[in-house]
């Protein structure tokens, strides 16, 4: 029988994947059911300006600190929670193969791909 | 453009993410014809989709990788080639006009299709040792998984990484310039040219894209095309349409109803190619 990698990294994948999807569905239920309930409204949601991944984050965060936390802050937090679940699972790969499994041919592999997307993140 | 309410995206995200599962194409295939026929903008809708299929990823990933059927190692070299042909896709949507849309959507979906129907007749059967090339077994990618239908323990060991790789990037491409998983093609790629079991290459296919969608989502945010009022009803429809569509799919045998819904799609892709030609 073929020798798998260690369990532990499909339970680091399995929990970052599952906690990253749940928290942002919850985020985003939770500012759409705000808006629901104490605006009557569902498309009230100001769109994004046109801005990087690093940017969608500073701007959220700034509006949180002026106006509070709000519906849109909760939606737009929901939003960036999924996009960078992803990117978290590529940053947990790539910690377990270069630390824990000590393997550099699949630390390499997963660090172009972080590289790569660390670029995305302020791609413009 | 119109501006459809928030109610009607939901319901046909959640028919689309059905649709999608069902079919194996995912559900941003459908979401996007349908969203456009809406009068949604096309550009505006492959964004809301692109977001859309992160969140169905990591479901359907999350659900494969804790029964052991993901080769988490075959899914993260590919990753490489398919995050670099997402940023390409994406970039050339942004400079393409509308018609070109139309007919690259069109024809992928009529390829999807008929691939979807063509496969039943390839079973490259699985990657045997003896058959696996120098590069590969360098990497180390064989695997194994358990067979709950037959009952054991199946190893594997894939071949030609290389060739797969560049055609991952193709793949990555496509789903980057179109907004949607391209899951398809990927599962192909994988059982064809790589001779990975289809159940491995279908839930490894499931976790590539996620990172994918998310190299064509941060292209799409730059460029201002992802509009929550859009993009928020597609994720929680085609999240709860897909779940939906995975539930029956395990329990009903009827590759008719399948294939029913997969002539609906090559109906579609004719339809958008038509809308595309001047």
């Amino acid at each position: 029988m073929i020798e798998k990698y260690p369990r532990g990294l499909e339970l680091l994948v399995w929990s970052i994947l599952l906690v990253g999807l749940a928290v942002a569905l919850c985020l985003i239920c939770a500012g759409l059911l705000w808006e629901w309930v104490f605006q009557g409204a569902t498309s009230g949601i100001t769109p994004i300006s046109a801005t990087n991944l690093a940017g969608y984050f500073l701007i959220t965060g700034a509006e949180s600190l002026d106006m509070g936390i709000g519906p849109a802050i909760l939606v737009y937090t929901g939003i960036g929670v999924l996009l960078l679940t992803p990117l978290a699972r590529v940053l947990a790969s790539f910690i377990f193969f270069s630390v824990v499994d000590r393997n550099w041919k699949f630390t390499s592999v997963t660090g172009f791909a972080l590289v790569v997307l660390t670029y995305v993140l302020f791609i413009r | 453009m119109a501006d459809p309410s928030f109610l009607l995206v939901l319901i046909i995200s959640v028919v689309a993410g059905f649709f999608g599962a069902m079919t194996g194409l995912g559900g941003g295939t459908i979401v996007v014809p349908v969203l456009t026929y809406l009068g949604v903008d096309i550009k505006l809708a492959i964004a809301a989709s692109m977001v859309s299929v992160i969140a169905t990823s990591c479901s359907a990933a999350a659900v494969y990788v804790r029964q052991g059927m993901v080769n988490l190692k075959v899914g993260m070299f590919l990753e490489m080639f398919t995050i670099v042909g997402a940023v390409i896709g994406a970039s050339i949507t942004l400079i393409s006009g509308q018609q070109a849309l139309y007919i690259a959507f069109g024809a992928v979906l009529l390829i999807a299709g008929i691939s979807l129907f063509i496969k039943h007749r390839f079973s490259p059967g699985l990657g045997k040792k003896e058959n696996q090339d120098r590069f590969t077994r360098w990497l180390g990618l064989d695997g194994s998984y358990d067979d709950r239908a037959e009952k054991r323990r199946i190893d594997y060991y894939p071949s030609r990484a290389a060739l797969g790789g560049p055609l991952m990037g193709v793949a990555g491409m496509i789903s980057g310039l179109l907004g949607i998983g391209a899951g398809a093609f990927k599962v192909l790629v994988q059982d064809l040219a790589m001779g990975l079991p289809t159940k491995v290459s279908t839930s490894t296919s499931n976790m590539i894209i996620g990172v994918t969608a998310l190299a064509g989502s941060s292209v799409y945010l730059s460029a201002g095309l992802v509009d929550p009022n859009l993009a928020v009803p597609v994720i929680i429809g085609v999240v709860i349409g897909a779940f939906s569509g995975t539930a029956l799919l395990t329990r009903t045998t009827n590759q008719n109803v399948r294939r029913y819904f997969i002539v609906i799609v090559v109906l579609i892709g004719i339809d958008m190619i038509l809308r595309g030609v001047p």
